[in-house]
Protein backbone atom coordinates (compact mmCIF):
# COMPACT_ATOMS: atom_id res chain seq x y z
CA UNK A 1 0.00 0.00 0.00
CA UNK A 2 1.42 3.51 -1.37
CA UNK A 3 1.60 6.36 1.00
CA UNK A 4 -1.42 8.16 -1.07
CA UNK A 5 -3.84 4.87 -0.27
CA UNK A 6 -3.21 5.44 3.69
CA UNK A 7 -4.21 9.39 2.99
CA UNK A 8 -7.17 7.98 1.20
CA UNK A 9 -8.04 5.15 3.46
CA UNK A 10 -7.36 8.15 6.60
CA UNK A 11 -9.70 10.32 4.52
CA UNK A 12 -12.77 7.95 4.29
CA UNK A 13 -12.63 6.86 7.88
CA UNK A 14 -12.99 10.67 8.57
CA UNK A 15 -16.03 10.41 6.57
CA UNK A 16 -17.61 7.91 8.09
CA UNK A 17 -16.46 8.82 11.41
CA UNK A 18 -17.81 12.43 11.03
CA UNK A 19 -21.10 10.53 9.56
CA UNK A 20 -21.50 8.50 12.72
CA UNK A 21 -20.80 11.14 14.67
CA UNK A 22 -23.69 13.04 13.76
CA UNK A 23 -26.02 9.95 13.76
CA UNK A 24 -24.49 9.00 17.33
CA UNK A 25 -25.22 12.75 18.66
CA UNK A 26 -28.75 12.71 16.80
CA UNK A 27 -29.20 9.12 18.94
CA UNK A 28 -27.90 10.77 22.22
CA UNK A 29 -29.62 14.02 21.64
CA UNK A 30 -33.04 12.25 20.76
CA UNK A 31 -32.79 9.47 23.96
CA UNK A 32 -31.37 12.74 26.61
CA UNK A 33 -34.10 14.80 25.23
CA UNK A 34 -37.06 11.87 26.03
CA UNK A 35 -35.62 11.25 29.65
CA UNK A 36 -35.81 14.83 30.36
CA UNK A 37 -39.14 14.97 28.82
CA UNK A 38 -40.01 11.94 31.40
CA UNK A 39 -38.41 13.33 34.43
CA UNK A 40 -39.42 16.97 33.74
CA UNK A 41 -42.89 15.62 33.51
CA UNK A 42 -43.09 13.54 36.64
CA UNK A 43 -41.59 16.24 38.31
CA UNK A 44 -44.04 18.66 37.46
CA UNK A 45 -47.01 16.50 39.30
CA UNK A 46 -46.92 14.48 42.38
CA UNK A 47 -50.24 13.51 43.00
CA UNK A 48 -50.84 11.08 46.10
CA UNK A 49 -53.54 10.16 48.97
CA UNK A 50 -53.78 10.11 52.52
CA UNK A 51 -55.76 9.80 55.53
CA UNK A 52 -55.34 12.63 57.94
CA UNK A 53 -57.94 14.01 60.94
CA UNK A 54 -60.29 11.34 60.19
CA UNK A 55 -60.83 12.12 56.71
CA UNK A 56 -59.08 11.77 53.61
CA UNK A 57 -56.69 13.89 52.28
CA UNK A 58 -56.09 14.05 48.18
CA UNK A 59 -53.01 16.24 47.17
CA UNK A 60 -51.87 17.11 43.86
CA UNK A 61 -48.56 19.09 43.27
CA UNK A 62 -47.23 20.95 40.45
CA UNK A 63 -43.29 22.07 40.51
CA UNK A 64 -39.90 20.47 41.67
CA UNK A 65 -39.51 17.95 44.83
CA UNK A 66 -43.39 17.33 44.55
CA UNK A 67 -42.81 13.93 46.77
CA UNK A 68 -41.31 15.27 49.15
CA UNK A 69 -43.51 18.36 49.43
CA UNK A 70 -46.57 16.62 49.40
CA UNK A 71 -44.87 14.17 52.87
CA UNK A 72 -44.40 17.98 54.34
CA UNK A 73 -48.31 18.75 53.69
CA UNK A 74 -49.33 15.61 55.36
CA UNK A 75 -47.12 15.59 58.37
CA UNK A 76 -48.63 19.60 58.66
CA UNK A 77 -51.82 18.13 59.12
CA UNK A 78 -51.32 15.74 61.03
CA UNK A 79 -49.48 18.16 63.25
CA UNK A 80 -52.75 20.29 63.20
CA UNK A 81 -54.73 17.43 64.28
CA UNK A 82 -52.38 16.30 67.30
CA UNK A 83 -51.44 19.79 68.65
CA UNK A 84 -54.56 22.14 67.81
CA UNK A 85 -57.94 20.69 67.40
CA UNK A 86 -58.37 17.22 68.17
CA UNK A 87 -60.79 16.82 70.94
CA UNK A 88 -59.33 13.14 71.67
CA UNK A 89 -55.90 13.74 71.41
CA UNK A 90 -54.29 14.42 75.49
CA UNK A 91 -52.12 17.68 74.45
CA UNK A 92 -53.73 19.21 72.02
CA UNK A 93 -55.27 23.01 72.46
CA UNK A 94 -58.83 21.96 72.20
CA UNK A 95 -58.85 18.80 74.12
CA UNK A 96 -56.92 21.00 77.07
CA UNK A 97 -59.53 24.00 76.64
CA UNK A 98 -62.14 21.37 77.00
CA UNK A 99 -61.10 19.91 79.91
CA UNK A 100 -60.69 23.42 81.95
CA UNK A 101 -64.17 24.85 81.46
CA UNK A 102 -63.68 28.14 83.52
CA UNK A 103 -60.16 28.42 83.21
CA UNK A 104 -58.17 30.78 80.76
CA UNK A 105 -55.86 28.03 79.35
CA UNK A 106 -52.63 28.85 77.54
CA UNK A 107 -53.04 28.16 73.54
CA UNK A 108 -50.84 28.49 70.42
CA UNK A 109 -51.48 31.68 68.81
CA UNK A 110 -52.98 29.96 65.63
CA UNK A 111 -55.71 27.87 67.88
CA UNK A 112 -56.82 31.39 69.58
CA UNK A 113 -57.22 32.86 66.15
CA UNK A 114 -59.06 29.88 64.86
CA UNK A 115 -61.31 30.49 67.90
CA UNK A 116 -61.40 33.80 67.71
CA UNK A 117 -62.72 33.91 63.67
CA UNK A 118 -65.31 31.20 64.62
CA UNK A 119 -67.14 32.85 66.93
CA UNK A 120 -66.92 36.10 65.08
CA UNK A 121 -68.69 34.16 62.08
CA UNK A 122 -71.22 32.54 65.11
CA UNK A 123 -71.63 36.47 66.04
CA UNK A 124 -72.24 37.57 62.26
CA UNK A 125 -74.71 34.75 61.40
CA UNK A 126 -76.89 34.90 64.86
CA UNK A 127 -75.70 31.88 66.15
CA UNK A 128 -76.93 28.87 63.94
CA UNK A 129 -73.12 28.18 63.29
CA UNK A 130 -71.65 28.38 66.87
CA UNK A 131 -68.35 25.99 68.11
CA UNK A 132 -70.06 25.45 71.51
CA UNK A 133 -71.79 22.96 70.48
CA UNK A 134 -69.78 20.36 71.40
CA UNK A 135 -72.13 18.42 74.15
CA UNK A 136 -74.98 18.51 71.70
CA UNK A 137 -73.02 17.37 68.53
CA UNK A 138 -71.86 14.33 71.43
CA UNK A 139 -75.85 13.19 71.74
CA UNK A 140 -76.42 12.55 67.80
CA UNK A 141 -72.37 11.15 66.99
CA UNK A 142 -72.85 11.32 63.74
CA UNK A 143 -70.97 9.02 61.78
CA UNK A 144 -70.21 7.70 65.31
CA UNK A 145 -70.99 4.53 67.45
CA UNK A 146 -73.12 5.51 69.24
CA UNK A 147 -75.45 7.45 66.80
CA UNK A 148 -78.86 8.10 68.00
CA UNK A 149 -81.74 10.11 67.89
CA UNK A 150 -81.80 12.09 71.00
CA UNK A 151 -84.46 12.92 73.13
CA UNK A 152 -85.96 16.25 73.20
CA UNK A 153 -84.93 16.73 76.95
CA UNK A 154 -81.59 15.49 76.30
CA UNK A 155 -81.21 18.42 73.77
CA UNK A 156 -82.81 21.00 75.52
CA UNK A 157 -80.40 20.37 78.93
CA UNK A 158 -77.16 20.67 76.89
CA UNK A 159 -78.67 23.80 74.40
CA UNK A 160 -78.72 25.75 77.33
CA UNK A 161 -74.87 26.18 77.16
CA UNK A 162 -74.44 26.88 73.68
CA UNK A 163 -73.45 30.28 74.23
CA UNK A 164 -70.32 31.52 71.74
CA UNK A 165 -70.60 34.77 73.67
CA UNK A 166 -69.21 32.78 76.99
CA UNK A 167 -65.69 32.20 74.83
CA UNK A 168 -63.54 34.63 76.29
CA UNK A 169 -59.99 34.61 73.87
CA UNK A 170 -56.84 36.44 73.95
CA UNK A 171 -53.91 36.35 71.89
CA UNK A 172 -52.74 33.25 73.73
CA UNK A 173 -55.78 32.14 75.69
CA UNK A 174 -58.77 30.72 75.59
CA UNK A 175 -61.74 30.07 78.27
CA UNK A 176 -65.37 28.56 77.54
CA UNK A 177 -67.89 28.30 80.36
CA UNK A 178 -68.80 25.48 82.55
CA UNK A 179 -70.75 22.86 80.89
CA UNK A 180 -69.72 24.04 77.39
CA UNK A 181 -67.27 22.07 74.69
CA UNK A 182 -65.80 22.79 71.50
CA UNK A 183 -66.22 21.55 68.54
CA UNK A 184 -64.35 22.71 65.65
CA UNK A 185 -65.80 20.08 63.31
CA UNK A 186 -67.28 22.68 60.57
CA UNK A 187 -63.90 25.02 60.77
CA UNK A 188 -61.09 22.05 61.27
CA UNK A 189 -60.78 21.24 57.74
CA UNK A 190 -60.62 24.59 56.45
CA UNK A 191 -58.27 25.96 58.83
CA UNK A 192 -55.71 22.49 58.04
CA UNK A 193 -56.20 24.52 54.26
CA UNK A 194 -55.28 27.84 55.86
CA UNK A 195 -51.66 25.85 57.70
CA UNK A 196 -50.86 24.17 54.67
CA UNK A 197 -50.81 27.22 52.27
CA UNK A 198 -48.37 28.84 55.06
CA UNK A 199 -46.44 25.91 54.59
CA UNK A 200 -46.22 25.49 50.89
CA UNK A 201 -45.46 29.43 50.17
CA UNK A 202 -42.32 28.34 51.88
CA UNK A 203 -41.35 25.36 49.35
CA UNK A 204 -40.18 25.36 45.98
CA UNK A 205 -44.29 24.23 45.13
CA UNK A 206 -45.55 26.25 41.68
CA UNK A 207 -49.14 25.51 42.28
CA UNK A 208 -51.00 22.78 43.97
CA UNK A 209 -54.37 21.61 44.59
CA UNK A 210 -55.12 20.11 47.87
CA UNK A 211 -58.40 18.29 49.29
CA UNK A 212 -58.82 17.68 53.20
CA UNK A 213 -61.81 15.80 53.30
CA UNK A 214 -63.58 17.97 50.55
CA UNK A 215 -62.27 21.22 51.80
CA UNK A 216 -60.20 22.75 49.22
CA UNK A 217 -56.92 24.83 48.67
CA UNK A 218 -56.01 26.07 45.49
CA UNK A 219 -52.55 27.21 45.67
CA UNK A 220 -50.26 29.18 43.08
CA UNK A 221 -51.66 31.05 40.11
CA UNK A 222 -52.75 27.87 38.31
CA UNK A 223 -56.38 27.70 37.20
CA UNK A 224 -57.97 24.70 38.35
CA UNK A 225 -61.23 22.96 37.14
CA UNK A 226 -63.15 22.51 40.75
CA UNK A 227 -65.72 19.81 40.80
CA UNK A 228 -68.90 20.35 42.80
CA UNK A 229 -70.22 16.75 43.85
CA UNK A 230 -73.94 15.78 43.01
CA UNK A 231 -75.59 15.70 46.13
CA UNK A 232 -77.56 12.79 44.86
CA UNK A 233 -74.51 10.89 43.64
CA UNK A 234 -71.66 11.42 45.57
CA UNK A 235 -69.22 9.69 42.99
CA UNK A 236 -70.02 12.44 40.09
CA UNK A 237 -70.11 16.05 40.24
CA UNK A 238 -73.13 18.58 39.23
CA UNK A 239 -71.11 21.46 37.80
CA UNK A 240 -67.85 23.32 37.89
CA UNK A 241 -65.87 25.72 38.95
CA UNK A 242 -62.65 27.67 37.55
CA UNK A 243 -60.39 28.94 40.46
CA UNK A 244 -57.29 29.56 40.93
CA UNK A 245 -55.32 31.07 44.31
CA UNK A 246 -58.41 30.68 46.64
CA UNK A 247 -60.29 28.06 49.38
CA UNK A 248 -63.54 26.31 48.42
CA UNK A 249 -65.90 24.55 50.76
CA UNK A 250 -68.49 22.59 50.86
CA UNK A 251 -71.01 22.22 52.97
CA UNK A 252 -74.30 19.17 51.81
CA UNK A 253 -76.93 17.09 53.62
CA UNK A 254 -75.52 13.59 52.15
CA UNK A 255 -72.55 13.93 53.98
CA UNK A 256 -73.36 12.18 57.29
CA UNK A 257 -77.07 11.09 57.84
CA UNK A 258 -79.06 7.98 59.57
CA UNK A 259 -83.12 7.06 59.13
CA UNK A 260 -85.24 6.83 61.99
CA UNK A 261 -89.08 5.89 61.33
CA UNK A 262 -89.00 7.27 58.01
CA UNK A 263 -87.64 10.67 58.86
CA UNK A 264 -84.13 11.60 57.60
CA UNK A 265 -81.64 12.99 60.18
CA UNK A 266 -78.21 14.85 58.88
CA UNK A 267 -75.35 16.02 60.25
CA UNK A 268 -75.37 20.01 60.14
CA UNK A 269 -76.94 21.11 63.58
CA UNK A 270 -78.29 24.48 63.78
CA UNK A 271 -76.98 25.52 66.99
CA UNK A 272 -79.85 27.38 67.75
CA UNK A 273 -82.37 24.43 67.88
CA UNK A 274 -80.01 21.37 68.37
CA UNK A 275 -81.54 19.72 65.50
CA UNK A 276 -80.40 19.16 61.82
CA UNK A 277 -81.05 22.16 59.73
CA UNK A 278 -84.15 22.40 58.32
CA UNK A 279 -82.95 24.35 55.22
CA UNK A 280 -84.22 24.17 51.37
CA UNK A 281 -80.44 23.11 50.35
CA UNK A 282 -78.90 20.29 49.61
CA UNK A 283 -75.54 21.67 49.33
CA UNK A 284 -73.81 25.45 49.29
CA UNK A 285 -70.28 25.54 48.31
CA UNK A 286 -68.44 28.55 49.58
CA UNK A 287 -65.42 30.44 48.15
CA UNK A 288 -63.56 32.96 50.15
CA UNK A 289 -59.43 33.80 50.59
CA UNK A 290 -59.50 32.09 54.26
CA UNK A 291 -59.81 28.24 54.67
CA UNK A 292 -61.33 28.52 57.75
CA UNK A 293 -63.59 31.09 56.87
CA UNK A 294 -65.28 29.26 53.38
CA UNK A 295 -65.38 25.95 56.11
CA UNK A 296 -67.73 28.21 58.36
CA UNK A 297 -69.77 29.89 56.24
CA UNK A 298 -70.47 27.23 54.20
CA UNK A 299 -71.86 25.26 57.57
CA UNK A 300 -73.51 28.78 58.75
CA UNK A 301 -75.01 29.27 55.15
CA UNK A 302 -76.43 25.79 54.74
CA UNK A 303 -78.38 26.60 58.22
CA UNK A 304 -79.22 29.87 56.89
CA UNK A 305 -80.34 29.24 53.25
CA UNK A 306 -80.03 31.52 50.37
CA UNK A 307 -81.75 34.97 51.18
CA UNK A 308 -79.90 35.40 54.68
CA UNK A 309 -76.52 34.18 53.92
CA UNK A 310 -76.15 36.86 50.81
CA UNK A 311 -75.31 39.70 53.38
CA UNK A 312 -73.08 36.87 55.23
CA UNK A 313 -71.38 36.41 52.08
CA UNK A 314 -71.13 39.93 51.67
CA UNK A 315 -69.61 40.88 54.98
CA UNK A 316 -66.58 38.04 53.80
CA UNK A 317 -66.49 38.82 50.63
CA UNK A 318 -67.47 35.68 49.66
CA UNK A 319 -68.69 33.41 47.06
CA UNK A 320 -71.18 30.46 46.94
CA UNK A 321 -72.88 27.94 44.84
CA UNK A 322 -75.96 27.37 46.50
CA UNK A 323 -77.73 23.76 45.29
CA UNK A 324 -81.33 23.26 46.48
CA UNK A 325 -83.52 19.93 46.91
CA UNK A 326 -85.81 20.96 44.33
CA UNK A 327 -82.18 20.76 42.04
CA UNK A 328 -82.39 24.65 41.16
CA UNK A 329 -78.57 26.17 41.54
CA UNK A 330 -78.11 30.17 42.31
CA UNK A 331 -74.28 31.19 41.47
CA UNK A 332 -73.27 34.60 43.19
CA UNK A 333 -72.33 37.56 40.73
CA UNK A 334 -68.42 37.12 41.41
CA UNK A 335 -68.24 33.38 40.04
CA UNK A 336 -70.93 33.52 37.57
CA UNK A 337 -68.55 33.14 34.63
CA UNK A 338 -66.38 30.61 36.28
CA UNK A 339 -69.30 27.85 36.94
CA UNK A 340 -70.42 25.83 34.18
CA UNK A 341 -73.39 23.24 35.04
CA UNK A 342 -72.15 19.69 34.24
CA UNK A 343 -75.18 17.36 34.92
CA UNK A 344 -78.28 18.87 33.12
CA UNK A 345 -80.68 17.11 35.15
CA UNK A 346 -79.74 20.67 37.33
CA UNK A 347 -81.34 24.04 36.56
CA UNK A 348 -79.51 27.35 36.90
CA UNK A 349 -81.78 30.02 38.34
CA UNK A 350 -81.71 33.45 36.51
CA UNK B 1 -19.45 18.90 -2.98
CA UNK B 2 -20.25 15.72 -0.70
CA UNK B 3 -23.33 15.41 1.17
CA UNK B 4 -23.80 16.02 4.75
CA UNK B 5 -26.19 13.04 4.93
CA UNK B 6 -26.48 9.95 2.58
CA UNK B 7 -29.17 7.44 2.49
CA UNK B 8 -27.67 5.10 5.19
CA UNK B 9 -27.36 8.33 7.49
CA UNK B 10 -31.16 9.61 6.94
CA UNK B 11 -32.17 5.16 7.54
CA UNK B 12 -30.72 5.73 10.57
CA UNK B 13 -32.21 9.28 11.88
CA UNK B 14 -35.78 8.03 10.78
CA UNK B 15 -35.15 4.60 12.47
CA UNK B 16 -33.96 6.53 15.13
CA UNK B 17 -36.99 8.45 15.82
CA UNK B 18 -39.32 6.25 14.94
CA UNK B 19 -37.79 4.06 18.21
CA UNK B 20 -37.92 6.99 20.17
CA UNK B 21 -41.44 7.41 19.30
CA UNK B 22 -42.25 3.71 20.17
CA UNK B 23 -40.54 4.23 23.31
CA UNK B 24 -42.53 7.29 24.11
CA UNK B 25 -46.01 5.68 23.02
CA UNK B 26 -46.87 3.59 26.12
CA UNK B 27 -46.98 7.28 27.76
CA UNK B 28 -49.70 8.73 25.52
CA UNK B 29 -52.08 5.71 25.85
CA UNK B 30 -51.42 5.52 29.52
CA UNK B 31 -53.18 8.53 29.93
CA UNK B 32 -56.70 6.58 28.91
CA UNK B 33 -55.94 4.18 31.12
CA UNK B 34 -57.73 3.56 34.40
CA UNK B 35 -55.66 3.15 36.98
CA UNK B 36 -56.82 1.90 40.62
CA UNK B 37 -54.10 2.71 43.52
CA UNK B 38 -54.96 1.48 46.99
CA UNK B 39 -53.54 2.74 49.69
CA UNK B 40 -52.71 0.92 53.17
CA UNK B 41 -51.80 2.74 56.67
CA UNK B 42 -50.68 5.91 54.38
CA UNK B 43 -48.41 3.41 52.05
CA UNK B 44 -49.46 2.63 48.16
CA UNK B 45 -49.48 -1.31 48.40
CA UNK B 46 -51.41 -1.90 44.70
CA UNK B 47 -51.83 -0.89 41.43
CA UNK B 48 -54.56 -2.37 39.37
CA UNK B 49 -55.24 -2.05 35.18
CA UNK B 50 -59.21 -2.26 36.05
CA UNK B 51 -59.00 -2.29 31.56
CA UNK B 52 -56.86 -5.01 31.73
CA UNK B 53 -59.09 -7.02 34.79
CA UNK B 54 -60.61 -9.89 32.81
CA UNK B 55 -62.60 -12.15 35.25
CA UNK B 56 -63.95 -10.35 38.87
CA UNK B 57 -62.01 -10.92 41.64
CA UNK B 58 -62.08 -10.13 45.47
CA UNK B 59 -58.67 -9.13 48.12
CA UNK B 60 -58.38 -8.02 50.93
CA UNK B 61 -55.65 -5.76 51.80
CA UNK B 62 -56.60 -6.08 55.64
CA UNK B 63 -58.99 -8.67 57.64
CA UNK B 64 -62.48 -7.85 57.41
CA UNK B 65 -61.97 -5.46 54.38
CA UNK B 66 -62.52 -7.04 51.19
CA UNK B 67 -62.44 -4.89 47.70
CA UNK B 68 -63.94 -6.43 45.00
CA UNK B 69 -62.28 -5.72 41.17
CA UNK B 70 -64.09 -6.19 37.58
CA UNK B 71 -63.45 -5.34 34.17
CA UNK B 72 -63.11 -1.09 34.49
CA UNK B 73 -64.45 -0.63 38.34
CA UNK B 74 -63.14 -1.59 41.58
CA UNK B 75 -64.95 -1.04 44.86
CA UNK B 76 -65.55 -2.21 48.95
CA UNK B 77 -67.50 -5.13 49.55
CA UNK B 78 -66.70 -5.60 53.22
CA UNK B 79 -65.21 -3.23 55.86
CA UNK B 80 -65.41 -2.97 59.44
CA UNK B 81 -67.18 0.25 60.41
CA UNK B 82 -70.52 0.82 61.42
CA UNK B 83 -72.23 3.04 58.92
CA UNK B 84 -69.92 1.61 55.63
CA UNK B 85 -69.56 4.43 53.83
CA UNK B 86 -66.85 3.46 51.91
CA UNK B 87 -69.43 0.72 50.48
CA UNK B 88 -71.41 3.12 49.94
CA UNK B 89 -69.39 4.76 47.67
CA UNK B 90 -70.47 2.08 45.58
CA UNK B 91 -68.28 0.97 42.14
CA UNK B 92 -65.31 3.73 41.13
CA UNK B 93 -65.01 3.80 37.88
CA UNK B 94 -63.74 7.19 36.51
CA UNK B 95 -60.50 8.83 36.83
CA UNK B 96 -60.55 10.79 39.93
CA UNK B 97 -62.95 9.09 42.27
CA UNK B 98 -62.12 7.77 46.03
CA UNK B 99 -63.40 5.92 48.26
CA UNK B 100 -61.89 5.57 51.75
CA UNK B 101 -62.29 3.16 54.98
CA UNK B 102 -61.25 5.31 57.35
CA UNK B 103 -61.49 3.09 60.04
CA UNK B 104 -58.75 0.96 58.80
CA UNK B 105 -57.04 3.81 56.74
CA UNK B 106 -57.51 1.90 53.06
CA UNK B 107 -58.04 4.23 50.51
CA UNK B 108 -58.80 3.08 46.53
CA UNK B 109 -58.31 6.19 44.44
CA UNK B 110 -58.24 6.12 40.38
CA UNK B 111 -55.83 7.47 39.26
CA UNK B 112 -55.75 11.09 37.55
CA UNK B 113 -58.26 13.38 36.53
CA UNK B 114 -60.87 14.07 33.98
CA UNK B 115 -62.53 17.00 33.09
CA UNK B 116 -62.01 18.33 37.03
CA UNK B 117 -58.70 18.93 39.02
CA UNK B 118 -60.42 18.01 42.35
CA UNK B 119 -63.95 17.60 43.72
CA UNK B 120 -65.50 19.14 46.30
CA UNK B 121 -68.05 17.93 49.27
Amino acid sequence: MGSGDVLKTAEKLKNINKRALIAVAVCVALIVGIIVFDSVRNSREYQTTAIAMGTVINLRLFGPDGKENAELVIENINETEKALLSRNEKNSDIYRINANPGTAVSVSAETADIISKSVDVAKNCGGVFDITVGEVTKLWDFGGDKQRLPTEKEITEKLSDVRYSAIKVTNTTVRIAEGQTLDLGAVGKGAACDRVKALLSATNTDSAVISVGGSLLLYGKKDFNIGIVNPENDLASMGTLKLSDTFVSTSGNYEKFFEQDGKTYHHILDATTGYPADSRLSSITVICDSGLLSDALSTACYILGYNQSIELLNEYDAQAVFVFKNKTVRVTDGIKDSFTLTDESFVVAK
Amino acid sequence: MRKLFRRTDILIIAGVLLLSFLLFLPNLFNNNELIAQIYVDGEKTEEIKLDAVDEAYTFSPKENTVISVKNGAICFTKATCRDELCINSGWLSSKGQTAACLPEKIVITIKGADKTDMITY
